[in-house]
Order: structure tokens, then C-alpha cells, then sequence
């Protein structure tokens, strides 16, 4: 058996983070390969639900990326994101879930290192906390 | 069921180098829904596209899902392949497996699975996309100015100039604003109305300018290329009879402050703000008149020769149609009154920046003689205070109002140019003159023209005989200092005016903290509002000095004249809808609109959108505890089901 | 019957025969001493039904909504007139909150509010009558007298004193909003609310381990059969379709059955541990700077489910983090549709 790679669903904004990501991409920097991303408009376009929703089909880990404050595309959309998300951190961890299940950065459009950064660390942290079984739906699996 | 193709491109080995992407073909051809999967070297490229078309013709498909490169790079190029092959546009989707995955990965069985659950996921948005059109909405092709000062005054005549219809609305008597007032101007010091005045005239002979003084915005409806204003315009009691005579004037027994040389001198209840005032007429004011009552004093009428006096003029108000609007509503001086120290009220020969350029007007009170406001004495001794009301967050305001530094170096540089043997200080916190051609001006102040510049506030102010006292702090010496001044001026904080909150809320456009207009983005849309079709010009949005607010109102007029140039304007359709039997009208999502598309039908207890102001971005949807409101081709039910795939 | 039940039964006969309300919503005895029940009354005659005593527990705002929702039956001309009902001091939360929310405007209601000295959880006291095996379904009334601290029970010429701590519902002790905040009567003496929330229970679950936390609620939430009881009972939970029971695809007609069958949905029927907890947490999540902790959620639940636990846990974040505190201000833009600059960004990298 090979050591565990976590699955992690990655919530990106159009206009920050998924435009940092490709950023990262054109400049060939190397990330590990366990994120799926999932370009929506705006960070605040992420329910909650969401995040919910990937935990409870398997995902070891959630992240949600979006423009720094002030730098919104839809001027505060990201500013509504994070009242909710950290409503929903605290609820998580209330019930034993880990904090760093569900991760939450700003990544800008020119910061592709940054981008790279997330994604490793998200990747290492979950890793470490080895697989979700809490909320994962039984019967789900390869 | 969707019949979906999937075109997997190699970019060459962009991405097969490190994708399988023979085995992401294999799997993803089982996929359901997945009726044509192949991959091919070059998917932009002409034989790539043409892929796209005869696949959809000859499998009869009606979703296509594209595996490449970033979205930003070829999604209009796929789009428009799909719908060369007959599809609506919005059935083809990109799964970027380039930047985000073959690109940053080495591993190449893992960054194949990964370019599979990417794929997955897409067909799953795909599977649920519905067909949309772009949203198109006709344009009124006239435009709207709101203010005719020098930047509302540059954005009519550049919007006239590229063939449309300005209507141009200005709530004082003459259009010019502030800088009809001003003396000279920095840095080239050329005089103020010389190079104002021409572009006043030429508004007033515009043919496609239509010229509103007096008048006010009531109200406004609609939305991008469809507003409706309600304009009202105030009575002036002088019709366009008059010739300027100037009969009335001397007959006319009323006095009032003249607000155009900012008190310091006395006009009649009819006058003309200034001799350059356009439109040329004499105006009643109505406040100061004995009550435009025949039988109380009729002097004025009598005294018309031409009969250009109506007592009985009605406000008027008119609605028209625009299919965009610049505000250009200027600014005001900060009250002073309000820093008591300085005792502006008090004392006659304190006085604000504006009325030193009246002073050192040619046409002003003192026929540009510097003499001071109290005993007409040319004074000898100046102190010129700077950021008064500025940059002071605990009692006043917080931000740097920006042309002080530089007409503060003008007005003591004009100052010793009038008064060679006088000595002028200056008190400041920093010298900002940054600026084509202002160091260099700045540095002339000092060099040439001796202006003494003293790093340091000052704390009091107090009459002394003739003298007014100035007690300050010399900061790099490290002393206390006091000068027996014969005039100080004070460069006041320049804050929005106060009718420019009230227009705001009716344009629905947001304000920011101090109460300036917003800009959509600080950077990269700066003169354009978040009400898509309304725009920026002056100094109504933040302290701009001449250029600036010249280039501004250049800069919204080619917005406007961009707009206007289209017949219909196309809207991306990826808007929310509410599904109103779900919605229960809880409001939550028309408070976090910051486009105002959201409104509550309070009757049905429904929030409703509107297509053409919504951006898309879904943060209501996100909101919306019941999920009526849903962003199209991106739903929960899509993420829902594409999470349940991709993982 | 006491001073305030004769004022309400007064007070709603008046209403009615003035045909002042469309009906009134109360409480009346229950099936047994210790229970009441809510009770609709529509004609003068029946207002001798009305009680006030404390085992008044139910929320009634809870009602109106229900009434708001019902269809108006074809050929019948819409009541203008108000809808009366009795209030008490938390329950008004509820009702600020709805106003607030658009779900009810002011003139629709006739409120009735009393002041209240907390409210018999009658779960906990039939416990501790049975086991002093007393048969409470045999006991008249006037056998049981509520005061100040005790509640005593007069039992075969006996008199057994409970502590009237051990009975009240959990949510009393603590009450910060006895008396009701929005009424157009108000009926009883003004009662002192607490200094403060008392956060205790919430805290000692924080206390615990994640992994504790875990077990603690996997206990819990495996005993929810999904009746949504919770979210029917709620006066806040009001949606006409509620989020996680369908993800709101778009159905045109050329949607086919499969792709209907197969829609996205955030939850899937089959009651286990990662759709109860999705429920419960998504209900917490909708609920945030609006549930204003009735309770009625814990009461209701057939599994004993201590769900104020969650509201509790949710009110005291919102408190801390927000500084917000839900039905108190009609004028209060919701929580989720405001921001602060300086909302708390620590967790974000």
C-alpha cells in the first residue's frame, strides 16, 4: 500500500486565484498534484454548502481562494465569503471536525509562488491529518 | 440525456508530456453522456476546431466539453467553434488541464488522474448548462453631464464631439465652477479664465449641447443605456431677452455676500455672477429680491428696456432620456468654523485659498491688487497655513486633499511677483508636488522667489493691533516661532459637495468613507461607477487638480462615447435568477448586491433581478438560505453534482 | 385561574367580538396537568379555553408563518384584519426577527405579551414524577402550584416540593428577554432577566478533544431519524422549499427523466452520520444571525437530540465574532448580508 495521498477540492475565483493559478502555471512552478480545482466567479459565490458537500463525498480537504480584501472584482464579495466562512469553521470544528479540513486563502492574480505555496502546505497539513472518514459517506470509494 | 464530445488537445507536449492523455481518452470515452471522445495535437488550431463542428453534425451533439489550456486563452475560441457547429454557445465548457494541471505536475499518472477528475467534473457542468443568449438592451444615444465645471465642461464638449447629444445640467447661475474663480494656474501660471472661458464659449455654441443652468437632477430611473431623469430647473426670472445691459443692476436696492469672489465683495438681488458668465444673462436671485412682487419694488423691471424681467417664471421640470450619465459635480472648501484656532470667522484678514485667487484675480475685488480684506492695506507680512482640515484623522479629515502644496507655492510665488519687498511663509507637513513640471515650480517658489517655508503647524492665531499674530512651530530648527503677520491663508481641506451625497443616493452609485464617489476599481476602472453606464469626472471623486480632472472627464466622455457608439448592448447572460416559488423575500441577497440588480417586490414578497445591472458574480446565490436565487451554468444542483464526480 | 390568564381571556373576547382579529392564538389545557397545548380561538365562546400557566411552552409566532404560507382556498375574500396572539418575552425575539426578515409586518399581528418567570419542561418533570411514581395523569390542577423556587405537588394528601431549577426548559435560567419586546398588550409584572447568557454547556464540549467532540456528536446525530421536526417547529426555518431537499436544477422540457433522477442534491434521503450532520450543520449555517435560540428545535426532537447545544454554540459566535445579536432590531440588516472590514480574517492564509 502507498503512502496517503489526500484528495482535496479547491473552490477558486475567476479573477485572483484561478488566474494566479494559472500564473503558476505558465511559470512552471511544481505543486503537488492532489488539488482539484473548481473555477466559480467569485469567492463569494462559495457556500458553505459547498464545502459541506465535498467532505461528504469523500474529499479529505476543502479550499477556498479568492481576492484579497479590496481587491474583489465584485467589489466585497469576498468580505460576505468570509463572515460565512468562518461561521462555518467554528461549527466544524464544534462538531470534531479539524480546522484545517476547510482552508481559506487570498491569492492575487500576480502571486503564482503564493499559489504554489497553498496548495503544498493544504496538501501537507491535510496529509498529515491522514484520511476523512468522519463526514465521508459510507460506501463511497474508488 | 446530454450527448456530450470531449476534445482532448495535447498542445503539442504541452499537456501530453505530462498527461496520458491516450488513457484520459480511454476512460473518459465510458463516461455517461460521453458520446465522441478523442484527443488531437493542436485543438486551437483550424483543423482543431473544425473537429468540434463536424463531431457535433455527425453525432448529433449538443454539449461539448474542450480539455486545454486556461479558460482565459481559448474559451471564446471553442464557444464560437461550437456555435459555427450549430449549438448555442454556452453548451461548450473548458476543462483547463494545462495551467492548473500538466504544467505544474511531473508525476505523470497522478497528473493524469487529476486531468480526469477535472474532465469529470466539467461534463457534469456541462451536463446541466442551459442555452443562454447574451442579454441585449437598446441605448438612448444622448448622454448627461451633471455639473459644468471644468471637468463636466471637457466630458460634454469630447462626448458632443464624437456625435452625440449632451445634455448639460449645472445647478448655479454660470457654468466655469472653481476654476473660473481661480487667479493663475500652476504650474505654468497661465491665467485662469483665458484658457477656461474659450471652452465655455464653445459649450454654449455647441450644436449638439444642450445647455441646463439652474437645474438640478430630481430623480433618475432605469439602468445602463435607458435612464430616465427628471430634471429640475430653477427659475431665473431673466429670459433670454436680456442684453446685458446692465441697467437693472444699478436700480436695484437689494444687497447680498457675492458667492462668486466668496465674500469678499457685495452684488445686488440681479446680477451676473461674472462678466465671462455662460449662458451671458442676468440672473434674479430670488432669496435676496424684495419678493418678486411688482407692487412691493419693480425697479429692475421698469429699468429693462427690453422687457427681460418675468417676476412670474415657474420652476420647471422636465424628463428626458439618457443611455449614460457623468457626474461632475465638483467640490467645496471644508467649513473652517470648524477649527476655531485658526479663527477664520473671527478675524477679517484670515481667509481660504479661494479668496486669495479672487485677491490675485485681475477681475476680482481688488482688481489683482493684493490688498487685505480689513483696511484695503497691501500687506507685507503672509502666512499661508497648509493642510488645514487635511490629514488630521483625530479632529478632521484623514486624506491628503492634494492641490494645496502646489496652489500654496503659486499663491506665494504670485504673492512676491505683486508684492516684491513682502516676505511670505509658508507652514507645512510635507510638500507634495508630485507632478509633471510642479517640483521644478515648487522649487522657483523657494529659489527665486525667497518663499520662506517653515516645516511645522500652527497652533493659534490672535489679533494683535493690525497684526495677526501666528504662533507656530518651526520642526527642523526645533523652535518655536511667531510671526506679526498682515494676512494669512489658509489651505483648507477640499471636501465633496454637499448635494453631491443627495445625487449619489439617486443615481444609486456608492460613496466611499469621506463621503467621495466611488470608482468601480481603484485602479483599473477609475472613472467608471459600479452602476454600470454612469461614470466619474473630477474632483467629485477624489481632490484632483486642472490636468487631472480635465483627463478624467476626457477619460469618462470616451466611456460614454463607447457605450453610446452600439446600437444594443450585450450583457454576458451568466446572471442569477430567482426561482420565485422558492424565494420567500427575506432581502438578504438585495442587501449584498453592489449593483443594486436586485430589488424587493415587496407586494409578492419576491426578490426580483435585473438581467442587465447583475455581473454574475453569485455572492446572493451563496446567501440565499433557500436557494431560490441561482447563478445560471453554475447552480448548486451543477457544483452539487460535479463534486459528486470529480471526487 | 390566575390574574393574567383571566386578563387574556378578557382581553381576546373584547378583540373578538369587536371582530377586531381574525382569530386568536393561544394556549389551552393539554391532555394532562402538566402540558398545555396551543389552541386557536376563533369565536368569543370558545375564549374560556385560553390558560396561562407554565407549562406554556410552545413558540406560537411559529403559527403565523404557517398561516402566512396557507393558500387562501379558491372564492375566499382575504382577511385584512390581524391575527391575535400570545407572545412571551423570548418568543418576541422570534417575532422581531421575521419582521426584520420582511416574513411579517407589525399590523398583521395582534400581540398579547406576558411576562414570563420561565416555562416546565414537562419531559423532566414527568421524569422525576414517575420516579417518585407519582401518577401525574391522575393529578386535578389546582393539585400542582408553581412559585418563585418549587413546584409543589399535592399527591394522595402528600406534598412533594421539586425544585423548580431541576423542571424549567433549559433556555430559562438564562433569559435575558423575559418580558415580551413587541407587543400591543402587555399582561403580567416585569420580570428581572438574567446578567448573562450562560455559555456553559456549549463550553464544555469546546473543552474536549476534537476527537471527543466527534464521538460526543456522532452519538447524537446517528439518533436522528431526519423527521425535521427541528426545522418544521422553527419559526426562522420558514423557506417554501428548503435548500437541501432538492439543488434546484433547472427542468426544461427537454430535461429527460434520467437526468431528473440524477440531479444534484445536497443530500440524499438514506438517514446516516454524514447526511444528519450535513442537515443539522447546513440548518446551523442558515440559521446564523437568526436563529434567537426559542429552543423549540430541542423540545420537539423524538430522538432527544440537544440541539440548543448547536443554537447556543451559534449564538455565542455570532455575539463574539460579529458583535450581533438576532431579534432585537426590526431595522437589523441580516448578518450574512452586511461585513465589516475588520470582520476576524485570522484563519485565512
Amino acid at each position: 500500500m502507498s503512502e496517503f495521498e489526500p484528495k482535496i477540492v479547491a473552490f477558486l475565483c475567476k479573477w485572483c486565484s484561478s488566474a494566479g493559478a494559472d500564473l503558476a502555471g505558465v511559470s512552471r512552478l511544481e505543486y503537488k498534484p492532489n488539488v482539484i480545482p473548481i473555477r466559480v466567479m467569485c469567492s463569494g459565490r462559495v457556500d458553505p454548502l459547498f464545502v459541506l458537500k465535498a467532505l461528504k463525498e469523500g474529499a479529505d480537504g476543502v479550499l477556498v481562494s479568492g481576492c484579497h480584501p479590496g481587491d474583489c472584482h465584485y467589489v466585497q464579495g469576498n468580505m460576505f465569503a468570509r463572515r460565512r466562512f468562518i461561521i462555518l469553521k467554528k461549527l466544524l470544528e464544534f462538531v470534531g471536525i479539524h480546522p484545517d479540513r476547510f482552508q481559506v486563502s487570498w491569492v492575487s492574480a500576480s502571486e503564482g509562488t503564493k499559489f504554489t505555496k497553498v496548495i503544498d502546505d493544504v496538501v501537507e497539513s491535510v496529509k498529515a491529518l491522514g484520511p476523512q472518514t468522519k463526514f465521508k459517506k459510507v460506501g463511497i470509494d474508488e | 440525456m446530454k450527448r456530450n464530445g470531449v476534445f482532448v488537445c495535447n498542445c503539442g507536449v504541452n499537456i501530453a508530456g505530462t498527461v496520458y492523455v491516450d488513457k484520459v481518452v480511454d476512460e473518459i470515452a465510458h463516461y455517461p453522456s460521453v458520446k465522441h471522445c478523442e484527443f488531437y495535437d493542436y485543438m486551437c488550431s483550424d483543423p482543431g476546431q473544425k473537429k468540434i463542428e463536424d463531431a457535433i453534425k455527425e453525432k448529433n451533439l449538443d454539449g461539448i466539453i474542450v480539455a486545454c489550456c486556461s479558460p482565459t486563452l481559448h474559451e471564446e475560441t471553442f464557444r464560437s467553434a461550437t456555435e459555427r457547429g450549430g449549438l448555442n454557445k454556452y453548451s461548450c465548457e473548458i476543462a483547463n488541464i494545462r495551467e492548473q494541471c500538466s504544467w505544474v505536475h511531473k508525476d505523470r499518472e497522478k497528473a493524469t488522474e487529476k486531468a480526469k477528475s477535472i474532465i469529470r467534473g466539467i461534463i457534469e457542468k456541462v451536463n446541466l448548462n442551459e442555452d443562454l443568449d447574451p442579454i441585449k438592451v437598446p441605448v438612448t444615444k444622448r448622454a448627461l453631464v451633471i455639473g459644468a465645471g471644468v471637468s463636466g465642461i471637457q466630458s460634454a464638449l469630447d462626448i458632443a464631439d464624437s456625435g452625440y447629444e449632451v445634455l448639460l445640467v449645472e445647478k448655479s447661475p454660470t457654468i466655469g465652477g472653481h476654476m473660473a474663480q481661480l487667479s493663475e494656474t500652476f504650474p505654468t501660471l497661465d491665467c485662469s479664465q483665458c484658457i477656461l472661458t474659450p471652452k465655455m464659449v464653445a459649450v454654449s455654441r455647441h450644436p449638439r449641447i444642450k445647455l441646463m443652468t439652474m437645474s438640478e437632477v430630481v430623480d433618475v430611473k432605469g439602468y445602463v443605456g435607458n435612464f430616465q431623469v427628471t430634471i429640475k430647473e430653477h427659475p431665473r426670472y431673466v429670459t433670454d431677452d436680456c442684453n446685458l445691459c446692465g441697467d437693472c443692476v444699478k436700480v436695484c436696492p437689494q444687497v447680498t455676500v457675492n458667492e462668486f469672489d466668496r465674500g469678499l465683495t457685495l452684488r445686488r438681488a440681479i446680477y451676473i455672477p461674472f462678466p465671462q458668465a455662460v449662458p451671458a444673462k442676468y440672473v434674479l436671485d430670488d432669496q435676496t429680491c424684495l419678493g418678486l412682487n411688482p407692487l412691493r419694488c419693480d425697479k429692475c423691471e421698469k429699468a429693462c428696456d427690453v422687457g427681460a424681467i418675468d417676476y412670474d417664471m415657474q420652476p420647471k421640470f422636465l424628463t428626458e432620456h439618457f443611455g449614460s450619465i457623468v457626474v461632475a459635480t465638483g467640490y467645496d472648501l471644508y467649513d473652517i468654523s470648524q477649527i476655531p484656532e485658526y479663527g477664520y470667522d473671527t478675524y477679517e484678514d484670515v481667509i481660504d485659498g479661494l479668496q486669495f485667487e479672487r485677491l490675485l484675480s485681475a477681475s476680482g475685488p481688488t482688481k489683482g491688487e493684493v490688498r487685505r480684506p480689513s483696511d484695503g492695506k497691501v500687506p507685507k507680512e503672509v502666512v499661508f497655513i497648509k493642510c488645514v482640515g487635511s490629514r488630521d484623522p483625530e479632529s478632521h479629515h484623514p486624506y491628503c486633499s492634494k492641490i494645496c502644496c502646489m496652489y500654496t507655492g503659486k499663491h506665494a510665488m504670485l504673492y512676491k511677483h505683486h508684492v516684491p519687498e513682502g516676505q511670505a511663509y509658508v507652514f507645512y507637513m510635507d510638500i507634495r508636488s508630485a507632478g509633471k513640471d510642479y517640483e521644478e515650480f515648487i522649487q522657483r517658489a523657494t529659489e527665486e522667489d525667497r518663499v520662506m517655508y517653515i516645516r511645522g503647524r500652527v497652533s493659534k492665531i490672535y489679533r494683535e493691533g493690525e497684526k495677526i499674530m501666528v504662533w507656530g512651530v518651526d520642526t527642523i530648527a526645533g523652535k518655536k516661532v511667531e510671526i506679526a503677520a498682515d494676512l494669512v491663508v489658509l489651505a483648507t481641506a477640499i471636501v465633496p459637495r454637499e448635494e453631491t451625497i443627495e445625487l449619489a443616493k439617486k443615481l444609486r452609485i456608492p460613496m466611499g468613507p469621506n463621503n467621495f464617489l466611488k470608482e468601480a476599481h481603484p485602479k483599473l476602472r477609475p472613472v467608471e461607477t459600479l452602476s454600470a453606464g454612469i461614470y466619474l469626472a473630477g474632483a467629485a471623486q477624489a481632490p484632483k487638480d486642472i490636468p487631472e480632472t480635465v483627463a478624467q472627464g476626457s477619460g469618462a466622455s470616451s466611456k460614454v462615447a463607447g457605450l453610446l457608439s452600439a446600437d444594443e448592448l450585450t450583457h454576458e447572460p451568466t446572471v442569477v435568477r430567482i426561482k420565485v416559488e422558492e424565494c420567500n423575500g427575506c432581502g438578504i441577497c438585495v442587501n449584498i448586491c453592489p449593483y443594486e440588480a436586485l430589488t424587493l417586490d415587496k407586494e409578492k414578497g419576491v426578490a426580483v433581478v435585473n438581467d442587465v445591472l447583475c455581473e454574475g458574480c453569485g455572492t446572493c446565490a451563496a446567501a440565499c438560505p433557500s436557494g431560490a436565487s441561482q447563478l445560471r451554468n453554475l447552480t448548486d444542483a451543477q457544483i452539487a453534482k460535479m463534486l459528486k464526480e470529480m471526487l | 385561574m390566575n390574574e393574567i390568564e383571566a386578563a387574556i381571556q378578557d382581553k381576546v373576547r373584547s378583540l373578538l367580538e369587536a371582530e377586531k382579529i381574525q382569530f386568536f392564538i393561544g394556549y389551552e389545557k393539554g391532555s394532562d396537568p402538566i402540558h398545555s397545548a396551543p389552541c386557536f380561538v376563533k369565536e368569543p365562546k370558545d375564549v374560556e379555553r385560553l390558560v396561562w400557566d407554565p407549562f406554556c411552552a410552545h413558540n406560537l409566532v411559529t403559527f403565523i408563518i404557517d398561516e402566512k404560507k396557507r393558500e387562501l382556498p379558491r372564492g375566499e375574500e382575504p382577511d385584512s384584519r390581524p391575527i391575535g396572539l400570545l407572545v412571551k418575552g423570548c418568543d418576541s425575539k422570534a417575532m422581531i426577527q421575521l419582521m426584520s426578515e420582511n416574513k411579517i409586518a407589525r399590523e398583521e399581528v395582534y400581540i398579547i405579551g406576558v411576562c414570563c418567570n420561565g416555562v416546565i419542561d414537562s419531559t423532566k418533570l414527568e421524569k422525576i414524577l414517575t420516579e417518585k411514581s407519582i401518577d401525574f395523569e391522575a393529578l386535578a390542577e389546582s393539585d400542582i402550584q408553581v412559585d418563585k423556587d418549587s413546584v409543589v405537588i399535592k399527591y394522595k394528601k402528600e406534598k412533594v416540593s421539586i425544585a423548580k431549577k431541576r423542571v424549567l426548559l433549559d433556555k430559562c435560567p438564562d433569559c435575558m428577554s423575559p418580558n415580551t419586546l413587541v407587543y400591543d398588550d402587555l399582561l403580567g409584572d416585569s420580570v428581572e432577566p438574567a446578567d448573562s447568557r450562560d455559555y456553559t454547556s456549549v463550553e464544555e464540549i469546546e473543552a474536549l478533544s476534537l476527537d471527543k467532540r466527534w464521538e460526543f456528536w456522532k452519538k447524537l446525530l446517528t439518533r436522528c431519524i431526519r423527521c425535521s421536526a427541528c426545522r418544521n417547529i422553527c419559526p426562522i426555518c420558514y423557506c417554501k422549499e428548503c435548500a437541501v431537499d432538492s439543488a434546484h436544477q433547472v427542468i426544461t422540457p427537454k430535461t429527460t427523466y434520467q437526468e431528473k433522477a440524477n440531479k444534484g442534491t445536497w443530500i440524499e434521503q438514506t438517514v446516516d452520520l454524514p447526511e444528519n450532520l450535513f442537515f443539522h450543520l447546513t440548518r446551523m449555517l442558515h440559521m446564523a444571525g437568526r436563529c434567537i435560540n426559542c429552543g423549540e428545535c430541542e423540545r420537539v426532537c423524538p430522538m432527544n437530540i440537544p440541539l440548543s447545544l448547536l443554537t447556543r454554540k451559534l449564538e455565542k459566535e455570532v455575539k463574539e465574532l460579529f458583535g450581533y445579536e438576532p431579534g432585537k432590531d426590526v431595522d437589523a440588516k441580516p448578518l450574512m448580508s452586511t461585513f465589516e472590514e475588520d470582520d476576524p480574517g485570522d484563519f485565512i492564509k
